[in-house]
């Protein structure tokens, strides 16, 4: 999820104008007060929406600001400035690094007052027992603070960060060019690298994701194996660019993209049939009528899971602000909020009072939509009869074949990405 | 349409605006073609000049891209300064293209370029804190934390009451060097596995111990801490640094590059199009043009070749027919009738004119059959009248010379003179038939000027001695002798008519008949001649019905002086034979002048021989011996002849009643004059002559016709069968005498 934030850029825009009027009117009874504590988010624009800042701010007597920025930078401002925020909201894959640069403090699960309903898939990383553990850094394995002060698996009363927003992720392709495949029977990321896709196969400029989708292909395709896809060794580090370049040098690709919007482009402009691709590009290339289907592949899905940290120097007064809102997040209408854009929360029993059978059945149950279903920004996004392709959230999130992670050799394999993108 | 239908105009205008139409067509055609070209030509400038500055733009970000790189290993300030104006003139080039008007396609790559450059710009901008960042946490933070160890450990040593801690201190001295180093291979030299050296030389360092100061272990404990998170804030700048360089900013560069390709393979493509176009267009235009002058010229042929059948041809037929109208032949044919324009109107007049031409020709014809008819009925009857007038005048004239009482005498004298009068008139209308029958042939002798006025003086003196007036002629230049050729019976009867009137309307002064010669080196003359009279004169209002026939001036005039009143219409129409033409000059109650002038040629002059003389001379001779033979049917006419004959001592006559008779008798017997009349029953006059002259006795002897057709073409008859002169009916005596004697003259001598 690390370039979504563009796309979201693009998408608040346009709905921040209709939101303008009302943030001065809501905002107004608490600018003269001066016992307001105020609130400092960094995050992206997948969760940092002004919708979600007004409720919050109404709901919780707090001021928030908030600072959506770029994964690359949010990142590098957070590990290098913990003082210039309060709160983190960003990816899972973060998590290591601003651990270990001591950027953030650990959370207590006693003030979070949802803990216990948040499910399984980041305290155990399978959602049901028959759940598939994805590769990587999987949230349950860097969630626990162990006593040695180290992040582990190990079940602990101190967390690096509260879960809230995740889904999963895959490739869509057009139908136009590509049949339709069955879900986890037939779509497979092999279909990335096949030959039949030569010269319109994209993959996202971003080796922590564009490395996953690109090796997932390469072992579906049976080019490759890796022991552990996510935490590759030098040595398949090297095959894997080895395949890639080839495939570069032959034509394969026809492009990398770096923002949401770019990708929408290349779909539509017909530079790419199947190609790395993030759900709300795959939904504004179907508001453009280009039939892209979001693959489920056979072989699993990539994941990514939303993270919520206290900054390292956030101060006790702040803090108490900052478990608030965090439990706010987890207390049902923000859950419910974010489902109608596709994404899942942690505890969905909370939300679904907040949401209509017809919704709930189409985002989180699999089911065919009873009704035409509006998007948060009012228009409608689902239409009356359609499925969710994948099916529910339980067979979406027990499909996960790598969770998005920063590897130990993240730092050799962006040498090799820039090798690829110049060849 | 039924307009241009009937209008030769509105189809030359229908005709000619078709071609006015494909002209215009023709215009229109080349106008959009050519501006289809011009803007083609505008769009090929304006797409190489956009193609050029996108690879110019592509080349700058490809160097940026080598300078950044450049930056990355330098820092040097320069080269960063370098990148941003080479950035500032990327945006310039940039926007200077997107400003220009584009196809939607190549707006889009343009705007996807803006976009690119624009994140390129976002990037830069981070670039050198990132970088500042980096070397801080690398170049300062770490090493201040190796120099702070390294420094504690100096002091350990130092002050080391052991060789045991001395060691421990070297070693952990040791430790922190080696630290440093992997951690800065790793950072600055891009040594990946050297960071599992650093972990466990911070593992090994925070498990070593310092023998128990406390205070020191902490402080070294911090320290390792510290290290440990400035190298993971390390490590992370450091990711951050070249995600930025060698992910971001590289995928945007080449990004940049692929999309730059791709306009200007479009542009290319869009170039060859246009080319491919302007041919096309180019192509389309000359074969339209080409098949619009064929069209045009076929249709221009089409349109002469129309004209010249439906029009021109048409016309000329028409001018043909009416030139063949205009010369009489009506049989001409007329074409185009049918037609509905102007040459079917044309068509029509001729027709029209045909017809009304037919018509008048035929009323012509009947008029001219009926005047013919009407003359011959008038020749023919006063043929009939002067037979019996014949009779009446001679038997009145054998009768005054019978012993007679004086009133038998006195109403004799009244019976011959109104047989005469009677015979005047029968004469005038006569002529007048002869004229309107066109009967009249002027002759062409020579006449003797003088002679002729001195006839007319003396046969005209009695008659004016009679009324008390003077009569006179003369000639000017005086008594110039002349002689001229001309039908001389015409000219005297001529003016006789005129004199006679002349005499007949004067009670007092004179009447003078004077002729003006006037003479040219030709040879020709032209002869003016008058009658002037001191008499009643004529109002000018009658003068232009004087020449009409039957028509006096006044009626009354007829009843109170007598005559045909056809004189002077008789006198016009003989002038007008003679291409002359009569005017007359008259004023009421002072008296009229009656003029015209005759051209003709001058005459040899011939014997001046006075007919009266010649005519006196011939009284003497002696006649009686002479065998005569008078072929006529009509028993008056024989009786008159018989008359006249013994009256002029010829006794020895025989007569014929018709003209086989007459050829019998002179096979029998030996005539030596033969009077013949030309109408006669079983055998005609003029076969009887034949007959008699195919005797060669006969050949000699003198045939006289007798007749009242005195027409030209009786005379022509007769003279074609060998007779030799004629006397007309009525006969007179004098006539007879004379004629008698002029052959009989011949004849002795």
């Amino acid at each position: 999820m690390m370039t979504d934030s563009i796309d979201r850029r693009s998408f608040l825009r346009t709905l921040g104008a209709g939101v303008a009027l009302s943030t001065a009117a809501i905002k107004a009874p608490y600018v003269y007060s001066n016992n307001i504590v105020t609130l400092r988010v960094m995050g992206t624009h997948v969760t940092l929406q002004e919708e979600l800042r007004q409720r919050a701010m109404k709901e919780l007597g707090i001021n928030l600001e908030f600072t959506p920025m770029g994964d690359a930078a949010l990142l590098q401002k957070a590990a290098s400035d913990p003082s210039s925020f309060d709160l983190y909201e960003h990816w899972s894959d973060s998590i290591n690094i601003l651990w270990q640069a001591g950027a953030i403090q650990a959370l207590d699960t006693d003030r979070l007052q949802y803990w216990h309903e948040v499910n399984n898939l980041t305290k155990t990383g399978q959602l049901t027992a028959d759940s598939n553990i994805g590769a990587g850094d999987a949230p349950n394995k860097i969630i626990y603070v162990q006593p040695d002060g180290s992040l582990g698996s190990n079940p602990t009363d101190q967390l690096s960060f509260m879960p809230y927003v995740h889904n999963v992720d895959s490739f869509g392709y057009n139908t136009q060019h590509i049949p339709r495949g069955i879900a986890y029977e037939t779509e497979s990321w092999s279909w990335l690298l096949d030959e039949r896709n030569k010269g319109k196969v994209a993959l996202i400029n971003a080796p922590t994701i564009g490395l996953f989708d690109a090796a997932l292909a390469a072992q579906a395709q049976g080019l490759m194996s890796f022991a552990d896809i996510g935490n590759m060794t030098i040595a398949e580090i090297d095959q894997l660019f080895d395949i890639l370049l080839a495939k570069k040098r032959e034509g394969h690709f026809s492009g990398f993209w770096t923002s949401v919007p770019q990708s929408i482009e290349f779909m539509t402009a017909g530079r790419a049939n199947i190609q790395s691709m993030f759900s709300p590009a795959v939904s504004a290339c179907r508001g453009q009528g280009i039939p892209v289907v979001y693959a489920a592949p056979k072989e699993g899905y990539r994941a990514w899971h939303g993270v919520m940290c206290l900054s390292s120097h956030a101060s006790e007064e702040v803090k108490d602000a900052a478990y608030r809102y965090m439990n706010w997040w987890l207390s049902g209408y923000p859950g419910a909020f974010i489902a109608r854009q596709g994404y899942y929360i942690s505890n969905p029993e909370r939300s679904r009072s907040l949401m209509s059978k017809a919704e709930w059945d189409y985002w989180y149950e699999g089911k065919a939509a009873t009704m035409d279903l509006r998007g948060t920004d009012g228009n409608i996004s689902v239409n009356a009869g359609e499925v969710r392709h994948g099916g529910s959230y339980v067979s979406r999130l027990s499909n996960i074949a790598v969770w998005n992670t920063v590897m130990q050799n993240y730092d050799y394999s962006l040498d090799k990405w820039y090798e690829l993108l110049n060849a | 349409m039924s307009f241009v239908a009937r209008s030769i105009a509105a189809k030359v205008a229908v005709a000619f605006s078709f071609v006015i139409l494909t002209l215009v067509v023709i215009y229109i055609v080349m106008a959009q073609r050519l501006d289809t070209i011009s803007h083609a030509m505008d769009n090929v400038t304006e797409i190489s000049n956009n193609t050029i500055s996108i690879i110019r733009i592509n080349k700058d970000i490809i160097e940026m891209q080598r300078d950044v790189s450049v930056f990355s290993l330098s820092g040097s300030d320069a080269v960063f300064d370098k990148i941003e104006e080479n950035y500032a003139d990327i945006k310039i080039r940039l926007d200077l293209l997107s400003s220009f008007e584009t196809s939607v396609e190549e707006r889009q790559y343009i705007h996807g370029l803006t976009t690119l450059v624009a994140e390129l710009g976002d990037n830069l901008s981070g670039l050198s804190s990132l970088y500042r960042s980096r070397n801080l946490l690398i170049d300062n933070v770490l090493e201040d934390i190796y120099q702070s160890a390294i420094g504690e450990l100096a002091a350990l040593e130092t002050q080391a009451d052991s060789v045991e801690n001395k060691l421990i201190a070297a070693e952990m001295t040791n430790y922190w060097h080696a630290l440093h180093r992997n951690a800065w291979l790793f950072l600055s030299k891009k040594d990946y596995s050297k960071r599992q050296e650093v972990n466990a030389l911070l593992q090994t360092i925070s498990a070593t111990d310092l023998n128990g100061d406390e205070a020191l272990s902490n402080r070294m404990n911090a320290l390792v801490r510290d290290y440990q998170t400035s190298f993971f804030k390390s490590i992370q700048v450091n990711r951050n640094y070249f995600n930025l360089v060698n992910v971001v900013m590289a995928g945007n560069a080449i990004e940049f590059g692929t999309l730059a390709n791709q306009l200007r393979e479009h542009s290319l493509a869009r170039l060859q199009d246009i080319k491919r176009l302007g041919q096309d267009q180019i192509s389309t235009t000359v074969t339209i043009l080409n098949s619009l002058g064929i069209a045009i010229i076929v249709y221009l042929i089409f349109l002469a070749f129309f004209f010249h059948v439906y029009v021109t041809k048409a016309i000329t037929r028409l001018t043909l027919s009416f030139s063949r109208f205009l010369n009489g032949d009506l049989s001409a044919p007329i074409n185009h009738t049918h037609r509905k324009d102007e040459i079917g109107v044309l068509a029509q007049a001729a027709s029209r004119f045909r017809d009304m031409s037919k018509d008048l020709e035929r009323e012509k014809r009947a008029a001219e059959h009926s005047a013919k008819v009407k003359s011959e009925f008038l020749a023919n009857m006063s043929h009939e009248i002067r037979t019996p007038m014949n009779g009446i005048l001679g038997m009145a004239t054998q009768l005054s010379d019978t012993p007679l009482t004086k009133p038998q005498t006195e109403m004799l004298d009244i019976i011959v003179s109104s047989g005469e009068s009677l015979l005047v008139i029968i004469n005038d209308i006569l002529d007048l038939s002869k004229i309107e029958a066109d009967k009249i042939e002027l002759e062409q002798r020579p006449i003797a000027l003088r002679a002729l006025l001195k006839d007319l003086t003396l046969l005209f003196n009695g008659q004016a001695t009679a009324k008390g007036i003077q009569l006179r002629s003369e000639v000017l230049p005086v008594d110039q002798p002349l002689v001229f050729l001309g039908d001389e019976t015409r000219l005297k009867q001529v003016l006789m008519n005129l004199l006679g009137n002349a005499i007949k309307f004067t009670d007092q002064g004179e009447v003078v008949l004077t002729a003006t010669i006037q003479q040219d080196a030709q040879g020709s003359v032209t002869l003016l001649l008058s009658v002037t009279d001191t008499g009643i004169g004529i109002e000018s209002d009658n003068i232009e019905k004087l020449f009409d026939a039957f028509s006096q001036a006044d009626t009354s005039i007829t009843r109170k002086f007598g005559g045909t009143g056809l004189g002077l219409t008789i006198t016009h129409k003989l002038l007008q034979l003679m291409d002359s033409k009569l005017n007359v000059e008259s004023e009421t109650g002072k008296g009229s002048r009656f003029f015209f002038e005759i051209e003709a040629q001058k005459g040899a002059v011939e014997p001046d021989t006075p007919r009266m003389a010649n005519m006196d001379t011939s009284e003497d001779l002696d006649l009686s011996s002479l065998n005569v033979l008078v072929a006529e049917d009509n028993k008056t006419n024989q009786l008159v002849m018989k008359g006249f004959l013994a009256k002029l001592s010829i006794d020895n006559v025989m007569l014929a009643e018709d003209g086989e008779r007459a050829v019998e008798l002179c096979r029998d017997h030996a005539f030596d004059l033969i009077f013949m009349d030309m109408q006669m029953p079983v055998k005609d006059g003029l076969q009887a002559t034949l007959d008699i002259k195919a005797m060669h006795q006969y050949q000699p002897v003198p045939i006289i016709a007798l007749t009242a057709n005195v027409l030209e073409d009786d005379k022509n008859r007769c003279l074609a069968v060998g007779m030799c002169d004629f006397v007309s009916k009525p006969i007179s005596l004098e006539a007879l005498d004379n004629t008698i004697k002029k052959w009989s003259t011949k004849e002795s001598l």
